[in-house]
């Protein structure tokens, strides 16, 4: 495997106008507009593939799940979820490997998409408003993206997802472009507080305004590596909001996590060799891991947890 | 993979043997690396900077140079300014370091080397990409206009501390030099203000009639862009005292050497207003030492004996040259 470390998105491209009237995106020329100018795009492109494996996927989820769940609803835990349930469930695995929507990201981005990380849950994950990019990015930047796909409709009172359109735009953040200590980010459990403060006045000097997810069984909301988003708050606890989230890279990068990466004097890039979901092995080969300084990392690999609060 | 398998080296079976390739890389800097390229049959597109056989940075192949443009007689699009990331993390991958050149189709690729310094261009290149100069950008403007310096500026990108670099001079140890003097407009184009330096060539009198360069490195391999060879002065040349600056020293040049005024490197700003402010500042700057020297000498006791000549307080003398400083 080579890297190739060049160029960006096409969806983030200066020239994107230009890609965009002489056709680059195929089919998805409004998909690819509604991620350019607002950092997500909603597509219907999952149906067919929730309504075959989205019950059975559920009635495994509610047994994996059942004594978290009860927990939660007595608010004595946060919200259950299942990390990288792929290795172990064949339904989310064909869900993260969803040919039409790999086949969207492929035209939007202009490389080879691959998902690396699934979430499932079962209730709004409350999580306060992020950008996924200063836990998992790459280099060149913005070859990450998320996507959201709900296994039932979704209901305003479960705590559905929100998100601020335009904050992609926003500068990606690092522990390095903040200025953050080495030490008091190892200490911090969740280093994702270091951050938000920022993005909350990113967001009020911009005035955007929240949106929130509503959508029916089998759509999807894809969106970019740096748009804000987070859980809403759920008002009842009754209700459920079964979904799953898949997290994708693209070929041939750096793949980094920038809430742990500093100056080059202090550490620099810390870098991440990631899983294919498709294939079950790390992206990166011995050798280019080797190359890298990159040692293997344990089987299931942290995603950003919910807020201890 | 396609990109891979046209910029792969030493495909020189599809590489047209009538027609060689002419200009090359002119500087190498840790951030930048600037050069022109022309082939009179394939129109070249791309410049991309590898380590093995992976890809780092790249460029187009598109800037207008006029004074290439006159060399090889033909209008065109040559120069290429690449630009070395300051955040593209640190790697230390097998193969390697080199800048190719490459045309739009699936064409030949050309490795590019520095001009009339082919052989320094593998160790630039290395060195361009270690750790300790990441982000360091500069130029060495050469002897200033009054004669009696060597200034130029350097900084690092993204960190808000003066920078090091090293002035050369052959046959000698290298000084330590701090980027750390004023250089009036340079925020105008987002660059820090602070980061000129300057040399007095009159503490160094050792280095008179030989040549001097800077570099980034210690060992003078990694040089600071500059025009031309320099040769010191055999003694530093003093100004023509004169208590209205003349008009030749008010219009001089930041850079006496001539660099041509597209270079990015001797002009960070690409602004004409950005250099005619630095120009005066500089020559301000002169004829302000020339002013401090005469009221030095006015402020000593007269040569008959008697009580010593009133001092001009410190307050009135700032007040009278801070416009120019």
């Amino acid at each position: 495997m080579s890297l190739d470390l060049t160029g960006q998105p096409l969806i983030d491209r200066p020239d994107f106008a230009a890609l965009l009237a002489a056709g680059h995106f195929g089919p998805w020329a409004a998909e690819a507009e509604a991620m350019h100018r607002q950092g997500f795009c909603v597509v219907d492109a999952a149906v067919a593939a929730v309504e075959r494996h989205g019950p059975a996927l559920i009635a495994q989820l509610s047994e994996r799940l059942g004594e978290q769940l009860a927990a939660w609803e007595r608010g004595e835990t946060g919200a259950p979820r299942l990390q990288d349930g792929w290795q172990q469930l064949a339904e989310i695995r064909e869900l993260a490997l969803c040919a039409p929507i790999l086949d969207l990201l492929r035209h939007l981005y202009g490389r080879e998409p691959f998902a690396f990380q699934t979430l499932n849950f079962a209730v709004g994950s409350e999580q306060p408003y992020h950008s996924d990019a200063v836990h998992f990015h790459s280099y060149p930047h913005g070859f990450m993206c998320g996507i959201w796909l709900a296994l039932e409709d979704v209901e305003a009172d479960s705590g559905p997802l929100e998100y601020f359109p335009g904050s992609h735009r926003f500068p990606y953040l690092s522990a390095a472009s903040l200025g953050l200590d080495p030490d008091e980010v190892k200490a911090e459990p969740h280093p994702q507080r270091f951050f938000e403060p920022t993005w909350q006045e990113a967001v009020r000097a911009a005035g955007l305004e929240r949106q929130i997810f509503l959508p029916r069984r089998g759509q999807v909301l894809v969106w970019h590596a740096n748009l804000l988003h987070g859980g809403s708050p759920v008002s009842n606890r009754s209700s459920r909001r079964w979904s799953q989230v898949t997290h994708c890279f693209f070929a041939d990068c750096l793949y980094t996590t920038p809430l742990r990466s500093f100056c080059h004097d202090q550490g620099g890039a810390d870098l991440r060799n990631p899983y294919d979901v498709a294939t079950g092995q790390r992206r990166y080969g011995s050798l280019l891991c080797q190359s890298l300084g990159l040692t293997q990392k344990p089987t299931v690999e942290h995603a950003h947890g919910p807020d201890p609060t | 993979m396609a990109w891979l398998d046209r910029l792969r080296p030493g495909r020189k079976s599809r590489r047209p043997p009538s027609s060689p390739l002419r200009g090359g890389i002119e500087f190498i800097t840790p951030s930048l690396i600037s050069g022109w390229v022309y082939h009179p049959e394939v129109p070249m597109r791309q410049v991309t900077l590898c380590m093995g056989e992976h890809r780092l940075a790249d460029a187009a192949i598109d800037g207008h140079r006029a004074d290439v443009e006159q060399h090889l007689g033909v209008s065109g699009r040559f120069a290429f300014d690449l630009t070395i990331p300051v955040d593209l993390p640190l790697l230390e991958l097998a193969g390697p370091i080199q800048l190719l050149a490459s045309a739009d189709t699936a064409a030949p690729t050309w490795r590019l080397a520095l001009i009339r310094e082919a052989e320094a261009t593998d160790l630039r290149l290395q060195l361009a990409l270690r750790q300790e100069f990441r982000g360091l950008r500069g130029h060495f403007d050469g002897l200033s206009p009054e004669g009696q310096s060597l200034h130029g500026w350097c900084y690092r990108q993204g960190s808000s501390g003066h920078s090091h670099l090293w002035l050369q001079v052959e046959g000698l140890q290298p000084r330590l030099l701090t980027a750390d003097q004023l250089r009036p407009g340079f925020s105008m184009a987002g660059h820090p203000e602070r980061c000129g330096f300057r040399f007095w060539l009159k503490d160094w009198p050792e280095a008179a009639g030989r040549r001097a360069w800077t570099s980034f490195d210690r060992n003078g391999e990694l040089p600071l862009p500059q025009v031309g060879h320099l040769v010191l002065p055999q003694q530093a040349t003093p100004l023509p005292i004169s208590l209205a600056p003349s008009p030749a020293v008010a219009l001089a040049p930041s850079n006496p050497q001539g660099m041509p005024a597209e270079s990015p490197l001797s002009q960070p700003t690409g602004r004409r207003l950005t250099n005619q402010l630095q120009d005066h500042w500089q020559s301000l700057e002169a004829f302000r030492s020339l002013i401090d020297q005469l009221e030095q000498e006015l402020d000593q006791p007269l040569p008959p004996a008697g009580s010593p000549a009133p001092t001009l307080p410190s307050s009135r003398r700032s007040a009278r040259f801070r416009l120019w400083r």
